[in-house]
């Protein structure tokens, strides 16, 4: 047979663990509701954001497509590919009788687009002659980008000094 | 040892009908089952040993006998009812019927008479202790066994109750006093008291010159002329009629059972409480574990959709980065040359001539000579108001003036700022 005091200090140990439980089951279940409100909320935002992405999905298919046709094959290693850009680079500037000051080759990078190679130019040569020859290398279909493009007139006033930071895109390697 | 004696079956009672648990007439036979309505006659469906064999107990009245209910009539100089408790419990005190300890005294009444400015009122009024089969807790209420008799008019009845001898006297139709008597049977000391009781209630005005004496019960004819001799008023002999509902009900709830109930009550509440706080508990519980699994399934639903969408997306997805990456490639527009053919067409005719372009897709650095600082900022107006060159926020530091008069600038935009 239990006292009554006894029986008053079990009701008490009994609320204690009871509050003491609740109180760390509480802190618990919202911390896991808080995170997978915060993660449903993300995937919603995301859905959100592919829906919009997916109804021009037909856009992007046909992007990948253009990519995919236009973009040249990285063939060989990558400084068979520096080499053959600098070539063609280098005769384009033979072709609009321009002067090449410096060039040099930089780091290739590994991108989304595919492998990116770089190269500095620097030329020397008219007006004319850097604009013909720029607008034959940049097109499209050629994945050329120029990253940088700095152009100032050479001392003699009679030609123009042109610094640049070409890049070619090859498909793979990303 | 007496057993359970039932005369007939015990019935539930039905609408309009009321249980009574009355004193018997011997203590052979100590508890009647009675079930009283407004219009059918009563009817005894049990008899009982103890107040505890009632089957129908918590419906029930338990009718105290007469021998545990003191009596006292009383001239009340009030006749306002809502005075009447206070007044009572004061002349109580004044008899010394208040109990000792904490608890009030345990009494009820009836109004008698009604006499210009005084109430006479008849007081009945529990001892402190019961014997322990009368405190019985289950039962509804709580009332006096006289209550429940038709006493004739102003006259003096004996009955038996439980194997005593019980008076009542009667004022017009109310019943005004009644007591037990020490003897079961007509004795010398029972025609004394009875003598003493009629005396002493005449001398306070409360009982009215009687006019019969009646014996529901079974005599002698020695005990019956001895009655004849001894009261001045005739001595009639009858049958004892069945109880009837005494209007208004009596509540004399033992201090016990009153204590009981009370704790009983709060119990229950208590426990109605408890039950209220550990339903919006769980009610919360569920709320929070159904919040949980909604979400979870919510999770589950989107990460389906993502994953039965995976290659769409994947397509999208780095279609998307690799035109982003390409944008130099392809956005012809913002081609170093076409920014450059769109920045030379904004120059003011004759008015100044471009010694640096420079461009990084996203940043633009325009140097220059003007004819003069108004040329230069004519310049950056024509290159703000180009639409070509929207996507670009163009600034200009103040013009530096060199000694041939020429001014000296430098622009700069910048691709995506706001103007």
């Amino acid at each position: 047979m239990r006292t009554k005091n006894e029986k008053r200090l079990l009701v008490v140990l009994l609320i204690i663990l009871l509050v003491g439980g609740n109180f760390y089951g509480y802190r618990w279940l919202s911390q896991k509701q808080s995170s997978l409100t915060l993660t449903e909320k993300q995937l919603r935002a995301d859905k959100a954001e592919a829906e919009v992405g997916l109804q021009k999905q037909d856009l992007w298919a046909k992007r990948k497509a253009w990519i995919a046709k236009h973009e040249p094959a990285l063939e060989g290693e990558e400084e068979s590919a520096k080499a053959k850009v600098l070539e063609t680079v280098h005769e384009g500037v033979v072709a609009q009788n321009l002067e090449i000051l410096e060039q040099s080759l930089n780091e290739t990078q590994h991108t989304s687009a595919g492998t990116r190679v770089n190269v500095s130019i620097k030329i020397k040569g008219s007006m004319e002659g850097i604009c013909n020859w720029l607008t034959d290398l940049q097109k499209p279909e050629n994945f050329y980008a120029v990253s940088l493009f700095s152009l100032k007139a050479d001392q003699d006033q009679k030609s123009m000094i042109c610094t640049l930071h070409l890049a070619r895109y090859f498909k793979g390697g990303s | 040892m007496v057993g359970t004696v039932k005369t007939k079956a015990v019935r539930s009672l039905s609408k309009g009908e009321h249980a009574v648990l009355l004193p018997g007439l011997t203590g052979a036979e100590p508890w009647e089952l009675w079930i009283l309505s407004g219009q059918a006659q009563a009817e005894c469906v049990q008899i009982c040993t103890s107040p505890l064999d009632n089957r129908l107990r918590k419906n029930s009245t338990l009718a105290l006998p007469v021998s545990q209910v003191f009596c006292l009539a009383l001239w009340l100089n009030e006749t306002d009812p809502k005075q009447f408790p206070g007044i009572i419990t004061l002349q109580l005190e004044l008899r010394g019927l208040q109990p000792r300890g904490n608890g009030p005294a345990i009494f009820d009444w009836s109004v008698v008479v009604q006499e210009g400015t005084r109430t006479l009122v008849m007081v009945g009024v529990l001892p402190a202790t019961m014997p322990q089969d009368m405190q019985a807790e289950v039962y509804q209420a709580f009332d006096l066994s006289a209550r429940y008799l038709s006493f004739p008019e102003n006259a003096m009845t004996l009955w038996q109750e439980q194997d005593h001898l019980a008076v009542a006297m009667t004022r017009g139709s109310h019943l005004v006093y009644y007591q037990i008597l020490p003897e079961m049977r007509v004795t010398q000391r029972v025609l004394q008291d009875l003598n003493c009781i009629r005396a002493t209630l005449e001398m306070q005005d409360i009982l009215p010159p009687l006019q019969q004496a009646v014996v529901w019960m079974e005599t002698s004819p020695v005990e019956l002329n001895a009655l004849r001799a001894a009261l001045p008023v005739p001595v009639n002999q009858a049958e004892r009629p069945s109880p009837r509902l005494p209007v208004p009900a009596w509540k004399l709830t033992p201090a016990v059972v009153g204590e009981a109930k009370k704790t009983r009550e709060i119990q229950r509440w208590r426990n109605r409480g408890i039950l209220i706080a550990l339903i919006i508990y769980l009610l919360l519980v569920g709320l929070a574990m159904s919040q949980y699994i909604v979400t979870s399934r919510n999770i589950g639903q989107l990460a389906h959709w993502k994953s039965d969408h995976e290659q769409a997306l994947a397509l999208v997805h780095n279609t998307t980065a690799a035109w982003k990456e390409l944008e130099p490639v392809v956005a012809e527009k913002d081609y170093p040359l076409e920014v450059l053919l769109n920045s030379a067409a904004a120059i003011p005719a004759d008015q100044l001539r471009l010694t640096l372009f420079e461009s990084n897709n996203d940043h633009i650095l325009i140097k220059g000579e003007a004819k003069n600082a108004s040329a230069s900022f004519q310049y950056l107006e024509n290159l703000k108001s180009n639409p070509a060159l929207k996507d670009f926020s163009w600034a200009m530091s103040a013009p530096r003036l060199l000694p041939n008069d020429l001014a000296q600038f430098q622009i700069d935009g910048v691709k995506g700022a706001s103007n």
